[in-house]
């Protein structure tokens, strides 16, 4: 079996702009995983996404910062791939944002840009560290959690072939490959917490921080609180879920 | 402009057996806050890592469980893995590191120390805790604290990228810690540290976690805590067999040394 990765990106990263191009295939053979580049100049340029776009969205990242709110870290990308595997051929477009605030002991993880000004006035008006009793995470922040969870349908795995519908136990049937050089490893994708429960207010999480703890907004005051993933006690349609 | 180039050659054996094998090869070209990295092939680079890896070859242990050859742009670096604990090691080096790996390879996992106690590290351990206590802080800028007077370390930092399109880092290339008149006792009771698997440094609170292979236990304390905890040390800086540095994932080899070094209860 032969896969087959064609892939242009751009990204921002610190205030570097970084243009790539490669290409590359990976076979496996009597077990033996090898992985090699090979040509490209299939995907025409210009098509992994435009240098000023992620430019710009990382500047308005930048300009979040405020008083003793430091941003600590900005990664802007967007790209093109076409995968092939035997006869599959597949392409993928990508957007990805990571980001990392900073104010006193937290620093405060996103990865969504429409977001980030939101979250940087939210840290800023962060009134210290307290306890709640349950929490509402919204279906945008993604958590592990500690209870009944189904992989949910959508694109296809390492080798082309389709993520279906799947209660997670067991030895998952997708295969995830996140670049053509590595051995592709079972895992469980597209997850979320089978629904359960009744949902009800709750302080809601905002954003993630460092060390197992989230920003949460209650009654228009910020608090950061721990998050108490293994005391799951609703989850919702959506992908929401009351912790 | 400048440019990069780089050629790689890794592979994974597993008891003897080739499990996988990948070659790299790029090139990056920066033009003030500008790169443009493409797989382009340097067929020179990619010749000496094919030479490299044969050196790597006829040198890899027969009795490891799991060992990753890697010849980057000809340099040649393996990591090798025996019941769960690893060494980084080179072709010259391999057969006296081996002899540290070697008695933990049929051993259980040396027991968690019962209390905290002095710690001596030996085998240029050391080195690992200064690299995050005071190599990260180095390339971060962050503001230095007072070490002992007695204790030097050489710790060059400069621009440093793992594959041809990430963006250069500020990096240490290695680290050495010596020692200059340091006074020296052997405490007791004592805890003897022999490797180590890895650490971190966290410039946001300070904190540096080392987490320790033989015996397995985790320090994690402040800059300030362990240069307070810094007791004495003996002899000449020693050459430890593995530090493989990852940042923003980047991952490079830095030649590490330290002298016997004796620190305080850290937990």
């Amino acid at each position: 079996m032969i896969y087959r990765k064609w892939g242009r990106a751009v990204r921002w990263e610190n205030g570097t702009i970084v243009r790539v191009e490669e290409a590359g295939e990976a076979r496996e053979e009597d077990g033996v995983f090898f992985a090699q580049p090979i040509a490209h100049g299939v995907i025409p340029s210009g098509r992994e996404g435009s240098p000023a776009r992620v430019i710009a969205v990382a500047e308005g990242i930048l300009r979040c910062a405020q008083d003793d709110m430091k941003i600590e870290r900005v990664l802007v990308s967007e790209g093109i791939a076409l995968h092939e595997c035997d006869s599959v051929r597949w392409h993928e477009e990508t957007r990805h944002v990571h980001v990392a605030l900073t104010r006193g002991p937290w620093r405060v993880l996103i990865d969504d840009a429409e977001v980030v000004g939101r979250v940087a006035d939210a840290l800023a008006r962060c009134e210290g560290e307290r306890d709640f009793e349950h929490v509402l995470v919204p279906p945008q922040i993604k958590i592990d959690v500690n209870c009944e969870k189904e992989q949910m349908p959508g694109g296809l795995d390492g080798y082309g072939r389709p993520i279906e519908r799947h209660r997670v136990e067991g030895e998952p049937p997708n295969f995830y490959r996140p670049s053509y050089r590595v051995r592709p490893v079972r895992r469980w994708m597209n997850v979320r917490a089978i629904p359960f429960g009744t949902m009800r207010p709750a302080p809601q999480v905002i954003a993630l921080v460092d060390g197992a703890k989230a920003l949460v907004e209650h009654d228009e005051r910020v608090f950061v609180t721990r998050l108490r993933v293994d005391r799951v006690t609703a989850a919702g349609e959506r992908g929401e879920m009351l912790l | 402009m400048t440019t990069f180039s780089i050629a790689a050659i890794d592979e994974l054996w597993l008891h003897g057996t080739l499990a996988e094998r990948r070659l790299t090869h790029g090139r990056a070209e920066q033009r003030g806050n500008e790169i443009v990295a493409t797989d382009a092939r340097d067929d020179a680079l990619v010749a000496a890592c094919e030479r490299a890896m044969v050196e790597l070859r006829a040198a890899m242990p027969g009795d490891a469980e799991r060992v990753r050859l890697v010849a980057r742009n000809g340099e040649a670096t393996m990591t090798i893995e025996m019941n769960g604990i690893s060494i980084v090691t080179t072709p010259e080096h391999v057969e006296a590191d081996m002899q540290l790996l070697r008695p933990y390879a049929t051993q259980s996992p040396a027991p968690r120390p019962l209390r905290p106690a002095p710690l001596v590290w030996h085998n240029g351990s050391a080195a690992v805790l200064l690299h995050e206590a005071i190599g990260h802080p180095a390339e971060l800028d962050v503001v230095p604290i007072e070490w002992p007077s007695w204790l030097r370390v050489d710790c060059p930092i400069s621009l440093r990228r793992t594959s041809f399109s990430d963006v250069p880092l500020r990096r240490m290339t290695r680290l050495v810690v010596s020692q200059n008149g340091a006074p020296f006792a052997l405490p007791s009771p004592r805890i003897d540290v022999h490797l180590v698997r890895g650490g971190a440094y966290d410039p946001l609170t300070d904190v540096v976690t080392i987490d320790v292979a033989i015996p397995a236990f985790t320090i994690r304390a402040t800059r300030a805590q362990i240069a307070a905890a810094i007791a004495g040390a003996l002899g000449e800086p020693i050459r430890y067999p593995g530090v493989v540095c990852s940042r923003e994932g980047q991952e490079l080899v830095v030649d590490s040394f330290a002298p016997l070094l004796v620190t305080r209860e850290l937990t």
